[in-house]
């Protein structure tokens, strides 16, 4: 604990300000967690769904030999994925596969000819143009359907930042919170201890020297309270985490974060400090200023 | 330790026909004129009431006169920045007539105070103000609150936070009011060794005894004039 000169009387907000500071950082501790959460779930997902990708050929029924024929037309997509860059690799069901899998549905013998399956896994270095390599495959054969999730995770991604920058919103807005209340109980501590300030200013202390004491003693106790409510949030977030995991058991595989998420919420508590002493000490100057 | 304001005859203090009213009350204090120079040693006495605290809170920069002029260490106070106040003030010891102390913190971080304020280091507070405890009689109570202490025994506190900066001006109120005579004498030659430093000092007092056993200047306060006897 840091050595305090003066040590003001603080006892109205000894037991008020920490209580208020542990609430304040347990409230925006959760809310950034689950901002920082949704962050990873986000790119993680990003990273699973954008590098897969999906081709449907379909049977050309005007062909005279339609079965023949689609096997020509998905020698020759494999062909153009071989030299698209960006494709680290592709397969494409054979026939037999393909009538095994839906041996369950349409029964052990088909006739018709089944649309055929490729999938591709696209390189994480290299970027792929999808764009590009749709309209190439399309100039050859119209009878096909690319599947991205670009599409889908333009919308996924547009919401998620959303979300995030309204929790940035109510992040902020406690921490204004904080200051202000911060500032209040600052004045109200004042009031009880202008005995002591008027003693001090008599011994010689500059309106520097009160404002650098008091306003170190508030932050004490703001960050005393903030890494309480720092420590409930990690406790609660934990105990989510672990009941989450037990009942999806990996269904829901991607609620996985990084420990970091702990080391990144200590930020909270450290602001909600950092904003104790600077609104502690704009309070205490213009008091003090007010008081001569 | 020789002090800075070692040029006798400038005056350290001045007070130019000086009135003080509080609020809209009658003026306790009326056309004062005084001067104290380096190494000056006063009485001040008067009967209850008659203004001998307000006066000397206009020597400590706690009032401000309703007319005329004070000057402190040449400045006039009219014209005083904060922090020249501030700098004013640590070369002032006072001792309040209620004492004024810090009721949470111990003995030693009270007399320690005006120490800590000008930055002094731990270890030299350390040393200092224990040995200056033990003079004044409150070595056991180094670690004691205020509130714990007799009135006696504040007032003792009160004295050491007032000289542990070896001030250049040493005011005290009634400051022996609540000691046995033999501690009173014992504190007086503690002023009067400061004052043998160079301080200058001005003593607000009832006792007729010390002002018998101790051969200064007295000035006296009636119907808000002041006179030197
Ligand atoms: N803060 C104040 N507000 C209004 N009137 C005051 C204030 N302080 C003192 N007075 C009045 O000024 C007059 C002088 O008071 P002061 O305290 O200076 O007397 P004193 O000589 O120190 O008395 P004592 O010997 O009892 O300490 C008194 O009539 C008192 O009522
Ligand atoms: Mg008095």
């Amino acid at each position: 604990m840091l050595k305090t000169d003066i040590a003001f009387k603080t006892d109205l907000n000894k037991g008020f300000l920490p209580f208020i500071t542990a609430f304040m950082v347990f409230v925006a501790s959760i809310t950034f967690a689950t901002a920082l959460i949704g962050n990873s779930l986000a790119t993680d997902w990003n990273k699973h769904m954008n590098n897969n990708l999906t081709i449907q050929v379909l049977p050309d029924m005007k062909a005279k030999n339609p079965s023949q024929e689609i096997e020509a037309r998905i020698n020759n997509i494999s062909k153009i994925l071989k030299q698209t860059p960006g494709v680290k690799s592709y397969y494409a069901m054979t026939k037999d596969e393909t009538v095994n899998l839906l041996k369950p549905w349409l029964g052990g013998k088909i006739d018709i000819t089944l649309p055929r399956i490729i999938s591709v896994q696209t390189s994480d270095v290299i970027p792929l143009n999808t764009k590009t390599l749709t309209n190439e495959i399309r100039s050859y054969s119209s009878l096909i359907k690319l599947e991205t999730y670009e599409n889908w995770m333009y919308d996924f991604k547009n919401t998620i930042s959303a979300v995030q920058t309204l929790l940035g919103l109510i992040i902020v807005l406690i921490l204004a919170t904080t200051a202000i209340t911060i500032s209040y109980a600052t004045k109200s501590g004042l009031n009880i201890n202008r005995k002591v300030i008027n003693i001090m200013h008599m011994v010689g202390a500059t309106n520097k020297y009160i404002s650098t004491q008091f306003s170190r003693q508030m932050m004490i106790l703001a960050i005393s309270g903030g890494f309480v409510g720092y420590i409930i949030s990690c406790l609660v977030i934990f105990i989510i985490k672990t009941i989450s995991e037990e009942i999806s058991d990996g269904i829901i595989a991607n609620f996985e974060f990084s420990s970091y998420v702990y080391l990144e919420m200590l930020l909270i508590p450290i602001i909600a400090g950092i904003i104790a002493k600077v609104s502690a000490m704009l309070t205490i100057r213009k008091e003090l200023n007010d008081m001569m | 330790m020789q002090k800075t304001q070692s040029d006798s005859t400038k005056p350290i203090i001045s007070l130019q026909n000086v009135g003080l009213r509080y609020n809209a009350g009658p003026e306790v204090l009326k056309d004062i004129n005084l001067e104290l120079k380096a190494g000056d040693f006063y009485f001040l006495t008067g009967a209850s009431g008659a203004g001998k605290t307000s006066l000397l809170k206009l020597l400590h920069l706690a009032h401000k006169p309703t007319r005329g002029k004070v000057k402190i260490f040449g400045k006039d106070i009219d014209f005083i920045k904060q922090q020249d106040m501030a700098n004013i003030r640590r070369r002032i010891g006072i001792v309040f007539q209620d004492y004024h102390l810090l009721d949470h913190l111990s003995v030693l971080d009270n007399v320690a105070l005006p120490l800590r304020i000008v930055g002094r280091s731990e270890r030299y507070i350390q040393t200092h103000v224990p040995e200056l405890l033990e003079w004044v009689g409150l070595k056991k109570f180094i670690n004691v609150k205020p509130k714990l202490l007799s009135g006696g025994q504040q007032q003792r506190v009160a004295i050491a936070r007032a000289v542990i900066n070896n001030p250049d001006i040493l005011i005290a109120d009634e400051p022996t009011g609540n000691v046995d005579e033999e501690m009173a004498k014992k504190l007086l030659f503690l002023f009067l060794e400061l004052n043998k430093m160079g301080t200058t000092v001005i003593i607000a007092t009832h006792s007729t005894n010390l002002i018998k056993q101790f051969h200064f200047p007295v000035l006296h306060l009636q119907d808000g004039h002041l006179t030197k006897e």
